[in-house]
């Protein structure tokens, strides 16, 4: 390793201090930027997530009153889902690592990048200051179902401008990733050389690009009619409700593709790594993000069942939600295939996939119980959904956030960390995980309805359960985070390629110097070809 | 980058105005449901019971009730709301009669003792619990003055459509034992659980604001006379699109200026 290069942490600029971040252009520092913030919004949306397990111990009162109630679990949803989730792995790790997998100095343009960040971080403190302002924290729910959004007294039309900020942030890293795939790939990287990451991203950028427009639109909408009066969704001025679920909904739906798609492509990064075998089915993986996203447009309604849409509608939006399990299928078999015959190393960030691949398909399984008509009007609106998304949102995106960060931490910070307190960290997260909500399941099946503040008490020792559910997996959650920020100041130097991946990011210095290539890679074959660069493999210890 | 920069900022600055004027228009919706969680219904209110015989509300209301607000010739949402209210009390674990009492009261004035009649038949018949007496649901006709302290007091705002029929919404609403409103069950579906619960509470005179927030709206919609002059969503669709083919189209076929490092 060349040890006279000077890496993008340390590098001078004409700004000081945080300045140096905050106004800086690099899609690195503006990755870790992005970092910060979102692992900051998730402590404290985990913090609420805990104070709503704690009121549901007993029926009743237990801490808190109802009102108190409605305001976290909206505030649990928005900033979970708007400042955590749906920004999350693109933002972080797509802003890091897409320039340097495809052998580029940055992304397309830097600077609407930074501002980007920006509109985020305002976006962001402007969702949380709603909840300062008169009228007193939004108790909407993180959907803004109208009616009630539009007669609810607290302050949601302050809640629906700080969506539409974060929106407008969405869309632009979006355009910017897909200008960056288009542009900025080095000589030789055809589109079938690019690492599946990149492919998740460019199948992400482009559900960002068209689908959030929609919801920018219906936001819009809505403050009209709260501010105006103009009757677009409330019947009593002539509007339609089920209009506004249906213009939410082509949005929120491929959303959830836009959390779960990165976090894919980062599975397909880790397994070859420490299988250090050529991933099965490399073209079946990267369309089928593309299918996910195409797809996944197309039904949006499976959300509006009980709304009472016509039957033809309903069954004709049940067929196309399971065909969004084939490609989701066609993933998850190649990654078990590309195992087979492995030379498996158990790093730490395989173990995070091996806890993902187990709690997505719960999820993704149990997704299709939704999905199918009779079981969902059963199962809408109870703790059996609240189950199901937290399997494949928690469990399967923030899951592999996790492992990103295990997988590239050395390479972004250039220290390795303590695997064995990671690996105890896990397996708090897996057992507390599966306590708290996999009880959701049958609490719902049972008939608990979501959103209540309250329940009968023949419920009661469920939620016990689930709750102390929280308790195990919230440590393991402060293990991760604690060891990972030690090992920022203590932890051993990380050399250039700690796991012995392939991709062009394992090719430059940890961490990498500020235009990422002293000298530009030339790309002869394809991005998992462990055995036809043996200098890439492995280094001696 | 700066048009983009100046767009969002016009943005901004439209929100702050739109914010501030959402604060100073607030007004009472013509029609709807209104919580009046807490409070109390005059007891004194004079209903006909379908048998002819008059009721005050205090001589039914010596226990939690549940009062649905219909109109009888009704074409859209009181008949299932009333379906869903006959097959949740059918499913509830508590005892009619003993643990609570139904009383269903039109709001058309015009109506008469007659159809209640009729549809409480229809409605008993439907049960198929044997627990539960003739006494114990109420299908109530009564004056203009007596619906409208009553519809008033539990903040049911409602309106003719102009021909025989009413612009409304659905809603049930759980009074306990002194005439406080105890909890109100917004939509045309509801569950044995919640009614049970607010039942529960309305025994111990509690009141809860309400969790489940649907507001099913009767209104006469005809969707062949009725198309938007200017469909808003379509055209806003259709330009978005075709930016989106637009972009995708630079990014194929027109060249790079120099940013690309090969």
């Amino acid at each position: 390793m060349n040890n006279e290069y000077v890496s993008f942490l340390k590098v001078k600029t004409k700004y000081k201090g945080i300045f140096s971040w905050i106004f800086s252009t690099d899609h690195k520092r503006i990755g870790i930027l992005y970092m910060i913030g979102m692992l900051t919004f998730f402590s404290i949306a985990v913090g609420i997530g805990v104070l709503m397990k704690l009121e549901m111990l007993t029926p009743g009162k237990t801490l808190y009153g109802p009102e108190m109630y409605n305001a976290l679990f909206t505030l649990h949803g928005v900033i979970m889902i708007f400042l955590f989730i749906i920004p999350g792995i693109p933002a972080i790790f797509g802003n890091f690592f897409l320039p340097i997998q495809i052998g580029a100095a940055d992304v397309s343009f830097p600077r609407l990048n930074l501002f980007s960040w920006w509109l985020f971080i305002i976006g962001s403190f402007m969702a949380i200051a709603s909840l300062f302002f008169s009228g007193g924290p939004v108790d909407v729910g993180w959907t803004f179902y109208v009616p009630y959004s539009l007669r609810s007294t607290t302050n949601v039309t302050f809640a629906l401008s700080a969506v539409l900020v974060l929106g407008f942030s969405s869309i632009l890293t979006g355009l910017n990733f897909i200008t960056t795939i288009h542009r900025m790939r080095v000589k030789g990287m055809t589109f079938f050389k690019m690492p599946l990451f990149v492919w998740a991203l460019y199948s992400t950028g482009w559900i960002q690009v068209i689908a959030t427009p929609v919801v920018g639109i219906t936001i819009i909408l809505t403050m009209v009619e709260r501010t105006f009066g103009v009757g677009i969704f409330d019947p009593a001025l002539g509007g339609d409700p089920i209009l506004y679920q249906h213009l939410f909904w082509i949005y929120s739906h491929p959303a959830v593709y836009i959390m779960i798609l990165p976090a894919m492509g980062i599975v397909s990064e880790i397994i070859p790594t420490f299988a250090q075998r050529t991933i099965f089915g490399y073209k079946a993986i990267a369309f089928s993000s593309l299918a996910i996203a195409f797809v996944g447009y197309f039904v949006w309604a499976h959300h509006m069942f009980t709304t009472g849409i016509s039957d033809t509608a309903r069954m004709v939006f049940s067929l196309l939600t399971f065909l969004v399990a084939i490609p989701s299928g066609v993933k998850i078999f190649n990654w078990v295939a590309t195992l087979y015959k492995g030379s498996i190393t158990l790093g730490v960030p395989l173990l995070y996939v091996m806890a993902f691949i187990f709690l997505f398909s719960i999820g993704g399984l149990t997704g299709l119980v939704l999905g199918s008509l009779a079981t969902n009007v059963q199962t809408h609106d109870t703790y059996f959904v609240v189950a199901h998304f937290h399997y494949v949102m928690f469990g399967g995106t923030a899951i592999i956030l996790f492992a990103g960060m295990h997988y590239w931490f050395p390479k972004m910070f250039g220290k390795m960390y303590n695997e064995k307190a990671a690996k105890i960290a896990l397996v708090f997260i897996f057992v507390g995980f599966n306590v708290l909500y996999f009880t959701m399941f049958i609490l719902g099946y049972m008939g608990m309805p979501r959103r209540y503040w309250d329940y009968l008490p023949e419920y009661q020792y469920l939620h016990i359960i689930s709750t102390i559910g929280s308790w195990i997996l919230v440590p393991g959650l402060i293990i991760m985070f604690v060891n990972l920020l030690i090992s920022l100041k203590k932890g051993k130097p990380a050399s250039m390629n700690p796991w012995g991946g392939v991709t062009l990011e394992w090719t430059v210095p940890s961490p990498p110097p500020l235009e990422n290539f002293d000298k530009l890679p030339v790309i002869t074959n394809g991005p998992y070809e462990f055995a036809q660069k043996p200098e890439n493999l492995k280094e001696e210890k | 980058m700066k048009k983009i920069f100046y767009f969002v900022i016009a943005l901004q600055i439209l929100f702050i105005v739109v914010n501030l004027y959402s604060f100073t228009n607030k007004k009472k919706p013509e029609v709807g449901i209104e919580e009046r969680t807490g409070e109390k219904i005059p007891l004194n209110l004079q209903f006909n019971n379908s048998d002819g015989k008059i009721f005050t509300l205090e001589q039914i209301i010596d226990r939690p009730v549940v009062i649905s607000l219909v109109y009888y010739h009704c074409p859209g949402i009181c008949t299932p709301l009333l379906t869903s209210l006959a097959q949740t009390v059918d499913r509830i674990k508590l005892k009619p009669g003993k643990d609570f009492k139904v009383i269903t009261i039109s709001f058309d004035h015009t109506e008469t003792i007659e159809t209640a009649q009729k549809w409480k038949d229809s409605y008993l018949e439907s049960i198929s619990r044997n627990d539960i007496s003739h006494n114990d649901w109420y299908f109530m006709t009564g004056d203009s003055t007596n619906i409208y302290k009553l519809t008033e007091a539990l903040g049911f705002n409602f309106k003719s459509d102009g021909a025989k029929d009413f612009i409304h919404a659905g809603s049930i609403y759980v009074i306990a034992k002194n005439g406080k409103i105890a909890r109100y069950l917004f939509g045309t579906e509801f569950l044995p659980a919640d009614l049970k619960m607010a039942i529960l509470e309305a025994k111990k005179e509690m009141s809860s604001p309400t969790i489940n927030k649907i507001l099913a709206m009767c209104y006469s919609y005809d969707p062949e006379g009725q198309t938007y002059k200017l469909n808003v969503t379509r055209i806003a669709g259709s330009v978005m699109l075709l930016g989106v083919f637009v972009f995708l189209g630079v990014l194929l076929f027109k060249k790079g200026k120099g940013r690309r490092v090969n």
